[in-house]
């Protein structure tokens, strides 16, 4: 196992996740930067936000791909590493409320490596280019584009 | 062929993008592709799905529901575009932005999967270095990236050396005129500039310039077409400079009033103080055979070739644009000629056929990318 154990959740105060179609995508509210993962990430968000250690979510994440525990031990501590960094998780009690059991993944999912997806140019982008206030119905006014 | 037009804004709003677009989607359609073009709602009351000269037009609230910061609004969101990928089953997607909405589309490809080409309408932004910005992980999703000028492409492929092999150039394409343009006005001399009225285009500067050319010619007048938010400090300039008489703000133009304000006028600059990707603006104005002045920025010496389709200064140099503007005003015969250089080489370089046979060529090219 690498640097990092014990049991973390979401930061709640300042983070908003929702998993759809297997593909999770965070928002940290505090500055409006964006993040996205799918496949084996999702999946491993999902078993920190069902209280798993670091440790039994590395198992299971082994035993459903396939895939040796030392090499998924090592994907999963340098995520976790980059989820507390990004302060998208933090440290949770041990005697915290029973683990829950999400549902492994369909058949046929192949194991790759998780990768944590940065927006973090989001802000910039929405500032960039707004459309020309004022000139909507000229167009139309004229019947074509010109 | 089936195409989702992937853009930020579409018409009716009004940019280079939107103009370019509002030909090209309307002539791929008659050609017989299916283009169903996916784009950002800019004001409040457009409907969500529509028809824009033949094309259909389906608009999501994208920028207000990515700054709410709301993650429930983002998935309803992710699941209309996911649901409008399959039912369309697009044969290609066409991105036309790196900007905020392209992460509604990174998102759902994995529920429709089909080849990106992108069209990069704008300078390429250091970002694209970055391994963690949307704007280089949506510009490396691309099977091919299109660039709308040598200036754009230069630009990617020095800051993102991999494209270098699976990109090139398409340059905008416009329509000649059916008739010939009419003469230049001999009495009152008329500098025009339009486009957005954004510090971007440095329309402040053609006004400082324009101060200059006054104290010589008494009788010259500065027209200044479109709107933006830079028009009350531009109102302001003319003002503090003594010119107001002088400079016409003419307020929003459409398309289809721009040949008429070319028309009426003696040369037009394009001052831009940023690196525009291409100028549709000064081609607009070289078939109607103006000499265009511009600034020496991104692509716009490849549509102004210094000295023969018009003169081409240094960046925020007013006083450089003001001799220029000089020398055209008291020099007919010489601007006569370059705006009939221009107007020939506008027609056999940007063509619009040509336009829309790349992009065909494009679309074919990077379809069968799967």
């Amino acid at each position: 196992m690498g640097n990092v154990r014990g049991f973390f959740m979401p930061n709640r105060e300042d983070v908003a996740a929702k998993v759809i179609d297997g593909e999770l995508i965070i928002i940290r509210l505090s500055d409006g930067t964006y993040y996205s993962m799918e496949n084996v990430g999702t999946r491993i968000w999902e078993l920190i936000e069902a209280r798993h250690d670091v440790a039994t979510l590395a198992q299971m994440i082994s035993t459903w791909y396939g895939t040796a525990v030392e090499h998924v031990e090592s994907d999963v501590d340098a995520l976790v590493q980059e989820l507390l960094a990004e302060r998208l998780i933090v440290g949770a009690e041990s005697d915290g409320p029973a683990p829950s059991e999400p549902a492994p993944p369909d058949g046929g999912v192949t194991y790759e490596k998780p990768c944590l997806n940065i927006y973090r140019d989001m802000g910039n982008l929405l500032a960039l280019d707004p459309p020309t206030p004022g000139i909507d119905d000229l167009l139309f006014r004229d019947g074509n584009a010109g | 062929m089936r195409v989702l037009f992937w853009t930020d804004w579409y018409l009716p709003s009004i940019g280079g993008v939107e103009v370019f677009s509002g030909r090209l989607l309307p002539a791929l359609a008659r050609r017989g592709h299916e283009i169903t073009v996916v784009a950002g709602h800019h004001r409040a009351g457009l409907p969500d799905e529509t028809e824009v000269l033949g094309v259909t037009v389906r608009r999501f609230l994208f920028h207000p529901v990515l700054g709410a910061n709301d993650v429930d609004r983002f998935t309803e969101t992710l699941t209309r575009i996911a649901r409008l990928k399959r039912e369309l089953a697009p044969d290609l997607v066409h991105l036309n932005t790196l900007g905020p909405s392209v992460l509604f589309h990174l998102q759902t490809c994995r529920q429709w999967s089909a080849p990106v080409l992108l069209t990069m309408h704008s300078p390429v932004m250091p970002d694209a270095r970055r391994v963690d910005t949307l704007y280089a992980r949506a510009l490396r999703s691309a099977v091919w990236v299109n660039c709308n000028s040598h200036a754009v492409h230069a630009d990617l492929c020095r800051l993102v050396p991999e494209l270098g092999s699976r990109s090139s150039v398409t340059y905008y394409g416009m329509d000649p005129p059916t008739v010939a343009p009419p003469p230049r006005p001999r009495d009152a001399p008329v500098v025009l500039g339009f486009g957005r009225l954004v510090p971007d285009k440095g329309f402040d500067l053609a006004i400082h310039a324009f101060a200059a050319v006054l104290r010589r010619m008494p009788t010259a007048r500065l027209v200044l077409a479109g709107e933006g938010v830079a028009r009350p400090e531009l109102e302001r300039l003319a003002a503090s400079l003594g010119i107001e008489a002088a400079v016409h703000f003419t307020g929003p133009v459409s398309p289809a009033e721009v040949p008429a304000l070319i028309n009426a006028a003696s040369l037009v600059v394009v001052p831009s103080r940023w690196d525009e990707p291409f100028g549709l603006v000064a081609l607009e104005a070289a078939l109607l055979a103006r000499p265009v002045i511009a600034t020496r920025v991104g692509g716009l010496p490849e549509v102004v070739e210094h000295g023969t389709t018009g003169i081409v200064v240094d960046r925020e140099d007013t006083a450089a644009m003001a001799a220029a503007i000089l020398h055209l005003l008291s020099d007919p015969v010489s601007a006569e000629q370059l705006g009939s250089a221009a107007r020939r080489r506008a027609t056999e370089r940007f063509g619009w056929d040509r336009c829309v046979d790349e992009y065909e060529q494009l679309y074919e090219q990077a379809a069968k990318w799967r």
